[in-house]
């Protein structure tokens, strides 16, 4: 097919596209207007049937919280996968942990940066901590925390280097908080089984809105979350950067003579 | 729609632009970074503040880490 062909082929399809995908947002709802019913039933009973404020949470863990294990699970098999993938192969071997610098001189590390790495950790992992604890009552939660808590504490690397980062970090110690941290979600709903009828159901004492014990499971799934998304986050960061820093093509001493 | 609402559209429009505009690796994996950036504030203007959250985490920080990475292995010294 030549040249002039193809772009003619494009451009027929791409106006087929183009008017197709106008005539079907004509009937789109307008910009910002919401017509389904389940967003004002969930925002209308949230507090009295679940005593929180945080409709998003309550969604996400109680109502629909067999969706959130399956996510769980998804991110739990793509941790397991990362290390396998970047396992060190035959032909590699591993060495002494360096940074590289592609086709330029490795960047002068300056103090100011070590610095202000190390005065945000603790800031920063704090911060974490917080999204996950309060998860429940204000924005964020398990997924938002860990995650950020996971990025907190990569400035270890940033600041200290790779050697510092694994001493902080231990992959075993890694691995078992995020199996606990799914196991525990799996066990939680099972103990909503056995309790109240129904996998996932909220057995625990709902409490006083906005309080830090509140909600039922709410909190306590938060932080199974946190757990194993900062773990698993953790996990993924330091096959990366293991592969980045110590992993080298074994050299061939053959050819070398 | 409010004024806030389109300049934010727009911004991240023109930075999704930027991010295929640059070519290089290594500055996309900090254009990306912006990006993501700006996306989690469209989503907090939004009103989807739990979104804005994952959003910060994972595509300003998480995503370009492990892009640096990856470019380090496959283009440094050491990859030979």
């Amino acid at each position: 097919m030549s040249a002039t062909v193809r772009q003619a082929l494009f451009i027929a399809s791409a106006l087929i596209f183009a008017l197709t995908l106008l005539a079907a947002m004509e009937g789109l709802p307008r910009f910002g207007s919401y017509r389904g019913p389940y967003g004002d039933l969930i925002t209308g009973s949230v507090l009295p049937v679940r005593h929180t404020f945080q409709s998003v949470a309550s969604v996400t863990f109680d109502f629909r919280g067999f969706d959130t294990l399956g996510e769980e699970f998804i991110l739990f098999t793509s941790v397991a996968g990362v290390p396998l993938l970047f396992r060190r192969a035959k032909q590699e071997r591993e060495e002494r942990p360096r940074d590289v610098a592609f086709g330029r001189k490795l960047p002068e590390f300056y103090d100011l940066v070590r610095a202000i790495g190390i005065l945000f950790l603790p800031f920063a992992a704090i911060f974490g901590v917080s999204i996950i604890f309060h998860g429940h009552i204000t924005p964020g939660g398990g997924f938002q925390g860990g995650a950020f808590l996971a990025s907190a504490l990569c400035l270890i690397y940033l600041s200290g280097g790779y050697s510092d980062f694994r001493a902080f970090i231990p992959s075993p110690l890694m691995e078992m908080l995020e199996a606990a941290g799914a196991a525990g979600f799996v066990l939680l709903g099972a103990a909503g089984l056995l309790l109240g009828g129904g996998f996932l159901e909220n057995v625990l004492p709902l409490g006083k809105a906005g309080r830090l014990l509140s909600a039922g499971t709410l909190p306590v799934l938060n932080l199974l979350v946190g757990t194993e998304v900062c773990a698993g986050f953790l996990l993924i960061a330091t096959a990366f950067l293991k592969q980045a820093v110590t992993i080298r093509k074994k050299r061939d001493r053959k050819k070398r003579k | 729609m409010t004024a806030l609402q389109v300049t934010i559209f727009l911004v991240v429009a023109a930075a999704g632009t930027g991010v295929v505009l640059t070519r290089d690796p290594l500055p996309q994996s900090m254009m990306v970074g912006i990006y993501g950036m700006l996306l989690s504030i469209l989503f907090l203007i939004l009103q989807a503040p739990d979104v804005a959250l994952s959003e910060i985490a994972v595509g300003a920080v998480m995503y370009p880490l492990l892009l640096l990475a990856a470019i380090a292995k496959t283009r440094g010294k050491g990859a030979e």
